[in-house]
């Protein structure tokens, strides 16, 4: 019974996760692709038809023109496989690119209003969430709704089945599959430094709020650290995929790092040192406490792999110069 | 006045009145054994609590780092881990858990007490409410500090706090007299005023929502000795100053006219005494959140056990609060391995069986009496 709700605080957590992402964008690399110009290419893919979370099939006939992207993570694929003139509306957290930052027309994800949505026309509402009943609703209307629930994204590899799931649904399917094999090559470049790195020799602990809330084994952060061999104080968590830690339990298992996901929301380094009895823990001892940008470490984006390759320079710095 | 045109109905009344008064006749050395009880219950469960924990250090260990940081004591050296986690995590969390579980006890007891309505629990008149939306405007504005010394979350919920204790009383007073059914519902008015904007405000502000949801499901993940010494004076302030009107609650329990009989201005009574609960409930909400439930039940438990006396009633529901909020969040931190549950879903899964089967037992032995 706790269990299951400690669950519903970690998806309500979750969810204010995703949401927390989007807070504080702003420039790391840009890696777009293509020209706005660039017109839906290969219709011979339509009609295409996609199994949604929860189970559902969309069938697309045509490539979409009017999409509206409802996750920040999804619209910043749409930039970067040069599908945005096809697009029509962003939901208000996303800020990167700086053009969907400006994007002139921008929807609440949050508390999604049906009618505003269907004001727009749209042939494709993405969704990474469904809050409310939006995806009924829009089914009603006979919106076309592409839903790919977020709490689905566990791996970097799931991220890159994002990408692919965009390019085909936007008809951008060559872009797309560009964009995962550089995406890749990036990564395999992190994991072939890290490759002789024994399992498990530095563990870290992800902080994603001053609370001590954190990210377990089962979300795509996690996967960041397995694929540099750091073992994740959290663990698999058991079901929950962002806990609440113990102060206790962080000081007892003595991690080697620690990475903050929330200092655009207060903490610091400095305010992680003076926290009473932290002063034990290998990574305060050793100066081994790093900030990164919320944005990049937590939207199913392309910026995952610019998170992976920051986190390798700073958990390994002899190895990443 | 009022007295004189109550006259026949107060003095039929007057036996009863003078009975609330005289017929317990708790001297000082009847209660005392109580307090002794309370006192040691609480010291065992506190000690229990600090020994208990996920990460399992010997209980002899745990002493000698408790003894060691007593002045002039030197138990030698210990792991520096386990001293860190016994000393600064784990008696900081034991020591607030059990002022603020003490606190919402006793002040639970003086509002049903001055409400004549077992319903009563501090939160009612607005304390949560305001509480919320004055750290939820800290939360989400630049001024946001997360945690520590200087965190103007604490000081900001209790400012809040106060304010809608006040608005919810001016909006009920009518005239001298504030009624109290319309302070209830002037409460409750302000209550969901203050949800709607923490609502609002949560789905609004998306990349703090979990900040604000987490500070609303209250918790001791963040104890500190700080955290304590800053709610400390005004819980104190408050238990002690409100025990001397514990025989004036017995009274008025049987009627406002009574109370008033004896000479004393109920309206004011009621006004110090629950300006003193709220101001004791806002501290505690200050450093720890919205736990509900204990408020509610704690009072009841003590009444069940030790009759309905208000000088039994306060200062039992005092130390019952603090040992049950000490266990639920010993339980909260250790139930699932490293990881938090909620300390208000502990309170409510654990404490409300406890309650009805408390409860079943009284109504049962009431009824065996009734029938006799």
């Amino acid at each position: 019974m706790p269990t299951r709700i400690t669950k519903i605080v970690a998806l309500l957590a979750l969810a204010a996760l995703t949401l927390a992402l989007v807070a504080c964008g702003s420039g790391t690399s840009a890696r777009q692709a293509a020209s706005p110009t660039t017109a839906p290419a290969a219709a011979a893919q339509f009609p295409l038809t996609l199994t949604r979370s929860g189970g559902k099939t969309l069938t697309l006939d045509k490539a979409p023109a009017r999409i509206v992207s409802l996750s920040p993570g999804a619209t910043e694929i749409i930039y970067a496989i040069g599908a945005e003139s096809q697009m029509v509306a962003v939901d208000k957290q996303a800020d990167y690119p700086a053009a969907a930052k400006d994007f002139p027309t921008k929807l609440d994800a949050y508390e999604p209003n049906v009618e505003s949505i269907a004001a727009l026309k749209p042939d494709l509402v993405f969704v990474a969430s469904d809050p409310g009943g939006l995806v009924d609703a829009l089914d009603r209307l006979q919106i076309p709704v592409l839903w790919s629930d977020l709490n689905d994204v566990k791996t970097v590899d799931d991220v890159f089945g994002q990408i692919t799931l965009l390019g085909k649904a936007t008809g951008r399917t060559d872009a797309a599959d560009a964009l995962v094999a550089s995406l890749r090559q990036r990564v395999d470049a992190v994991t072939s430094k890290v490759s002789d790195v024994p399992m498990g020799q530095k563990s870290v602990y992800h902080e994603v709020d001053s609370t001590y809330y954190t990210a377990s084994d089962g979300t795509f952060i996690g996967d960041l650290y397995r694929l540099l061999h750091v073992k994740n104080i959290a663990g698999d968590a058991g079901g929950s995929p962002y806990p609440q830690l113990t102060q206790e339990a962080i000081i007892a298992a003595n991690p080697q790092v620690i990475v903050l996901a929330d200092e655009p929301f207060g903490t610091t380094v400095d305010s992680v040192k003076q926290r009473a009895g932290w002063q034990t823990i290998d990574a305060v001892k050793n100066n081994a406490i790093f900030a990164i940008d919320p944005d990049l470490a937590s939207r199913a984006g392309p910026r995952i792999v610019d998170a992976l390759e920051q986190l390798a320079k700073d958990i390994y710095p002899e190895r990443f110069q | 006045m009022r007295a004189a045109d109550a006259g026949p109905l107060a003095g039929a009344q007057q036996p009863a009145a003078a009975d609330a008064v005289e017929m317990p006749l708790l001297t000082l050395r009847r209660v005392l054994p109580s307090y002794a009880i309370g006192i040691v219950t609480t010291l065992a469960v506190a000690l229990f609590a600090i020994c208990w924990g996920t990460v399992h250090i010997p209980p002899q260990t745990t002493i000698a780092i408790l003894l060691g940081h007593l002045p002039f004591v030197s138990t030698g050296t210990h792991d520096p881990t386990y001293d860190a986690i016994v000393w600064d995590v784990r008696v900081p969390r034991v020591v607030l858990a059990g002022l603020v579980g003490a606190t919402l006890g006793y002040a639970g007891a003086t509002y049903q007490g001055v409400f004549r309505n077992p319903l009563a629990e501090p939160y009612l008149i607005g304390v949560a409410a305001g509480a919320s939306v004055g750290a939820t405007l800290i939360i989400i504005s630049p001024l946001y500090v997360a945690a520590g010394l200087l965190s103007p979350v604490p000081p900001a919920a209790f400012c809040g706090a106060l304010i809608a204790v006040a608005l919810a009383y001016g909006l009920a007073r009518a005239g001298r007299a504030v009624p109290v059914t319309g302070l209830i519902l002037s409460g409750v008015a302000i209550s969901s005023i203050g949800t709607s904007v923490v609502t609002y405000l949560m789905l609004t502000y998306t990349d703090r929502t979990i900040s604000i949801l987490n500070w609303t499901l209250g918790g001791f993940n963040t104890a500190s000795w700080t955290k304590s010494a800053i709610a400390l004076p005004y819980m104190v302030v408050a238990l002690v100053l409100i025990l001397p009107f514990a025989r004036l609650l017995n009274v008025m329990q049987l009627d406002d006219d009574d109370a008033r009989q004896l000479g004393v201005d109920v309206e004011r009574v009621k006004l110090l005494l629950l300006g003193l609960a709220s101001l004791a409930t806002a501290a505690a909400v200050a450093v720890s959140g919205l736990i509900g439930f204990v408020g509610l039940i704690v009072p009841h438990t003590a009444r069940m056990i030790f009759g309905p006396d208000y000088r039994r009633v306060l200062p039992m529901s005092a130390f019952f609060g603090a040992s049950f909020l000490i266990l639920a969040d010993t339980l909260a931190r250790s139930l699932d391995g490293g990881r938090e549950i909620p300390i208000g879903v502990v309170t409510a899964l654990i404490g409300a069986p406890f309650f009805l089967h408390l409860l079943r037992r009284y109504q049962r032995a009431a009824g065996e009496l009734r029938d006799a």
